[in-house]
């Protein structure tokens, strides 16, 4: 069975909801020559009217997610490389912290300062673990 | 010799800065502006799903809201009422919401990437950890700071060149497809606007006046006046959501326009004209954000 993408199922709700306006404006137009029962007749059948029509835009919209699939994994895709680049931006800052904590681990060892040689060391583990 | 390089790098250094300035702020400002309109769909304050409740939902209660015909009274001439289900209203709220997240999150990495503090590297520590010990590096302190400052402005000023290279390529790979959906989730807010809400109105229409026929004869006009009031405030809701939305759907457009503009300035991003012309869009989508703003406050 053939399927309607979501562009036709919006055509089809536009339709629809301007047969009911069309179905509104005779009613009003009418009322004075209209019968209570087909005044309320016609109402009925306006609501029902709206209500497909409202349906049918609800699906149209609904629909608009498989027409654009590609594109929202495309441009997902793009934020991921966005943030690929925001990455890379950061670790050069993560490469300089990480130089730093060797250059003090370096300069403790070489004084022989314990302390230095541990805060140093652990200064280092904690730059690469945020590497 | 030492001082030879010194002054070399720091000359290096100055050219540099001088030919960097990857100034990126009218995409980050667009791309800032663009979020913030994107975020105010929440701030309309309808849905499909809440139209359906409060209409559709209407054809099948007994205690309608509004002067509306009864349950009995509404649609017996021609078969059953339909069935008060919301699903493909649900699922019409979850399209838009999704189209929303992801040009939310493709906007907002792309403020980040052009946000002028993403690169700023700091060697300031690695300068003064090198000074505490120069005997080791045999530098002077004078030498060493000088190479700091060498050192961080040219890792700054290559990021800058990658970030404009990244943004440029990005930009222009993802603007078919960011075309495609902004065209489809203006398509869907469209039929929100133009059929959802204009059923209200005219549901509104077709029930006050089914009220005002039905009970003609009993009415006084003081209450058909008073009904008619009723009507006048509760089609007056409708528009407000109206304005909000045709506000939302020019911002969306905006944004969609002015994407494209970046592609087609991708070759020169920072240079001036380029950037009035993106900044121009960035002041329309910013107008848009202020006068939804006023739309809602009125409400």
């Amino acid at each position: 069975m053939a399927t309607l993408d979501s562009t036709q199922l919006g055509q089809l709700a536009q339709d629809y909801q301007s047969l009911g306006e069309a179905l509104m404006q005779y009613k009003l137009d009418n009322a004075a020559n209209l019968s209570s029962l087909e005044f309320q007749d016609l109402s009925g059948r306006i609501n029902l009217i709206m209500h497909n029509s409202n349906i049918l835009a609800a699906t149209a919209t609904y629909t608009i997610t498989a027409d654009i699939s590609g594109q929202l994994a495309a441009i997902s895709d793009a934020g991921n490389e966005i943030a690929g680049a925001l990455k890379t931006i950061r670790t050069v800052q993560t490469v300089i912290d990480i130089a730093t904590a060797v250059v003090n681990l370096g300069t403790s060892i070489i004084s022989l300062n314990v302390g230095g040689i541990i805060s140093g060391a652990s200064g280092l583990v904690t730059a690469i673990r945020n590497a | 010799m030492k001082n030879r390089i010194v002054f070399s790098l720091s000359l290096l250094a100055f050219t540099l800065a001088l030919a960097s300035c990857a100034n990126l702020s009218h995409i980050n400002t667009f791309a800032t502006v663009s979020v913030d309109a994107l975020s105010s769909k929440n701030a309309i304050g309808y849905s499909f799903e809440q139209s359906c409740r409060e209409f559709d939902c209407q054809l099948k209660s007994s205690a309608p809201i509004y002067y509306y015909p009864t349950k009995n009274e509404m649609g017996t001439a021609f078969g059953n009422p339909p069935a008060c289900n919301c699903d493909s209203f649900k699922n019409a709220d979850k399209t838009l919401s999704t189209i929303n997240a992801v040009l939310t999150a493709y906007l907002t990495g792309l403020a980040d990437l052009s946000d002028g503090k993403a690169v700023n590297y700091n060697y300031n520590d690695l300068v003064s950890a090198i000074n505490k010990n120069e005997a080791t590096f045999k530098l002077s302190d004078v030498e060493v700071t000088a190479l700091g400052k060498v050192a961080t402005i040219v890792s700054n000023d290559l990021m800058n060149t990658y970030r404009r290279n990244k943004l440029k390529t990005i930009v222009a790979k993802a603007d078919t497809p960011f075309q495609f959906i902004m065209a489809a989730y203006i398509r869907g807010m469209g039929y929100f606007k133009n059929i959802v809400l204009k059923n209200d109105q005219d549901y509104l229409v077709n029930w006050y006046s089914d009220y005002l026929v039905k009970n003609d004869a009993t009415l006084s006009p003081m209450e058909k006046a008073r009904i008619f009031q009723d009507y006048k405030a509760q089609k007056a809701k409708i528009v407000a959501y109206q304005a909000l939305v045709d506000n939302y759907i020019a911002a969306l457009k905006t944004i969609q326009a002015g994407h494209a503009e970046l592609v087609k300035n991708a070759a020169a991003l920072s240079v001036a004209n380029a950037k009035e012309v993106i900044n121009a869009y960035s002041a329309d989508i910013f107008s848009l954000i202020s006068e939804f703003k006023q739309l809602k406050s009125k409400q």
